[in-house]
């Protein structure tokens, strides 16, 4: 009699456990459309290009989707690229577009052992907001007369979906600052 | 609190403690929320790593924990859990790999980084744990050696597993998130010093010495224990304790066996032990005076837990042990209620404990029917297996409102069974001693 019980309890135990799971990765994913969507939106859109006011979506943008990997002052980590490079690609040919780009299919290269996931899932409004903050800060300086990003860039490069290997064949070539990203420290 | 309430309590509790911990990392400030795939391969890590842990508290041995079900239950239940564990903590790197397939190389161990690599380490140690534990015997393992390897390889799984957690970081953002598993994984190495270490310190002075070791009919032997200072071990008939024997109290050389004398006499316990294995086989050449530790009194195969108007008990072999220390207790109490015992063995002259039960019978309203597999040309008693037939020669008529406890081996204890369901005896009423614990 114990034994069957006890057979009972442990798949009852089991099962539970995995909804438990499933529970909890259900309201993590639910955490990511709330704080970010409802937000952005009521807020910011629409916006007309020329007053496009990116400052403080940027910056909320910035520490709720970049800052865990890339670090609260840009400076990365283990495996995290820092930042403090993205206004010299940003300046480069072709640069501007695949900034958009890694951020809209992800990026995977062998520079850096974890991958960029995809943040396709951010309003364009939102993805240009977080594009300029970072080019502004973290000792980044876009080149002068250059025009930032407005959500319209973004929009135009949502295309047809490409895997982050693609995309990391459309990174320009830039001459690695001594201390820049191109030195991962793994091993 | 009546054991069924007792046993969904602890349940409750079970799933509380384990899911609460990693429920609270959704408490903000969290990162933010990534895909359902992903956020379900990181809550399955984390769950599995609360049940790695749970194992270490389900075999401390805590008589408040293990006596609602019996410690037997608690093992297999051991066993069967740690299997989900592994599963779950399988199926996180898995997900991971399959909703973004370049993360695979974060499995490389020179590719990944710290935490990957405490990763790769902790899932190492937990497959060796799993494949040393199902193929023991095919390994060639001995018990003491597996049990040594089974208990660093746990420590290894648990601590790369904590590792890998505080290197990867992302949920454990703030000191207190970060805390609560530190502190828990802390606690489960913890315990195990605590059952290897303080335990078998606090043991020794209580320990026991060898009164009297008496050979009885085929193979087996009579280990009697006397405590040495002030102590006795009481328990209820049908239970028993781990016993080591000569050594210090450290040592992991350690077995169990069922009580064979009355649980009335509490300061003279008795162990009925067939040379089956190494240990076993030693027990006929064990010196007078020889120091004994005992770790109990468990399990939860007693007539004392199940109180019945009258009971059968069938053994197979060695399995007599706590059919006769049923039988001795009841005995010592001048208990009135008839007993069956179905006794199956080899041949009448390995029938160990033959003549103490000629004399329970004699004291007791008891009956015992023998079956022999290979007896001699002039037995007239039962031959062969113990089957359904030979039950239905012997059963009283009023079998139903009796309580049947059966303890043998596998084999005979499943066949039993069977033929006890086949005829309509409740479940309820059927108590198993499944005498594989390690």
């Amino acid at each position: 009699m114990r034994h069957l019980v006890a057979n009972i309890a442990t798949y009852a135990i089991a099962a539970l456990l995995i909804l438990g799971s499933a529970l909890f990765a259900w309201m993590r994913s639910a955490q990511l459309v709330l704080s970010d969507e409802q937000y952005t939106l009521a807020r910011y859109e629409p916006a007309p290009a020329h007053d496009f006011e990116w400052r403080e979506v940027g910056e909320h943008s910035y520490a709720s989707n970049c800052q865990n990997c890339h670090g609260r002052d840009g400076q990365g980590w283990d495996q995290y690229p820092g930042l403090s490079d993205t206004a010299r690609l940003f300046a480069a040919p072709g640069g501007r577009e695949y900034l958009v780009e890694l951020h809209l299919h992800g990026l995977t290269s062998p520079r850096w052992g974890a991958p960029m996931p995809s943040m396709g899932h951010l309003q364009d409004v939102e993805l240009a907001a977080v594009l300029n903050h970072v080019l502004t800060h973290f000792g980044n300086t876009p080149p002068a007369g250059t025009r930032l990003y407005v959500p319209e860039d973004i929009a135009r490069l949502r295309g047809p979906k490409r895997t982050p290997w693609e995309v990391n064949a459309l990174r320009p070539a830039v001459q690695a600052r001594a201390s820049g990203e191109a030195a991962p420290r793994g091993p | 609190m009546n054991r069924v309430m007792s046993g969904f309590f602890w349940i409750s509790l079970y799933l509380l403690v384990v899911l609460v911990p990693v429920f609270l990392m959704l408490i903000p400030p969290a990162p933010s929320g990534r895909s359902f795939w992903l956020e379900l391969s990181v809550a399955l890590g984390f769950v599995g790593l609360t049940q790695i842990a749970v194992q270490f508290v389900l075999i401390a041995r805590f008589k408040r924990i293990t006596a609602p079900y019996g410690i037997d239950i608690i093992l297999q239940y051991h066993r069967q859990i740690a299997m989900v564990a592994v599963c779950l903590v399988l199926a996180h790197p898995l997900i991971i790999v399959i909703d973004n397939p370049s993360r695979l190389k974060l499995l490389n161990p020179l590719g990944g980084n710290w935490a990957s690599r405490c990763a790769l380490l902790s899932v190492l140690a937990l497959v060796l744990l799993v494949v040393s534990s199902l193929f023991r015997e095919r390994l060639k393992l001995s018990y003491e050696r597996w049990r040594l390897l089974h208990l660093l390889l746990g420590v290894a799984a648990i601590v790369f597993a904590q590792l890998h957690v505080s290197l990867a970081g992302l949920y454990t953002n703030t000191p207190w998130k970060h805390a609560i598993w530190v502190v828990t994984s802390a606690a489960m190495v913890g315990l195990v010093i605590y059952l290897r270490v303080l335990r078998p310190a606090w043991q020794r002075n209580y320990h026991w010495r060898v009164a009297e070791v008496r050979e009885e009919r085929g193979g087996t032997h009579s280990l009697v224990l006397e405590p040495v200072g002030n102590h006795f071990m009481r328990f209820l008939p049908g239970q028993f304790a781990w016993l080591k024997l000569e050594g210090t109290p450290f040592t992991l050389e350690e077995h169990p066996f069922s009580f064979s004398s009355s649980a009335e006499r509490t300061d003279r316990v008795e162990f009925g032990i067939k040379s089956l294995g190494d240990f076993s086989g030693r027990i006929g050449d064990v010196a007078h005076g020889t120091r004994a530790f005992l770790d109990g009194p468990h399990g939860a195969f007693s007539i004392d837990r199940y109180p019945a108007v009258g009971y059968v008990f069938i053994a197979g072999g060695v399995g007599i042990t706590p059919m006769l220390s049923f039988l001795r207790t009841m005995a010592d109490r001048k208990d009135p209620r008839p007993v069956t015992l179905f006794y199956a063995d080899n041949d009448w002259d390995s029938v160990a404990y033959r003549e103490a039960l000629a004399e329970l019978e004699k004291q007791l309203d008891l009956h015992v029917v023998y079956v022999l597999r290979e007896p001699k040309d002039d037995w007239d008693g039962e031959r062969g297996n113990l089957t359904g037939e030979v039950l239905d020669r012997h059963l009283p008529k009023e079998k139903l409102a009796r309580f049947f406890f059966i303890c043998g081996p596998p084999p005979m204890m499943n066949a039993v069974h069977e033929a006890l369901q086949e005829r309509d005896v409740p479940e309820a009423r059927i108590h198993l001693e499944k005498f594989n614990l390690a």
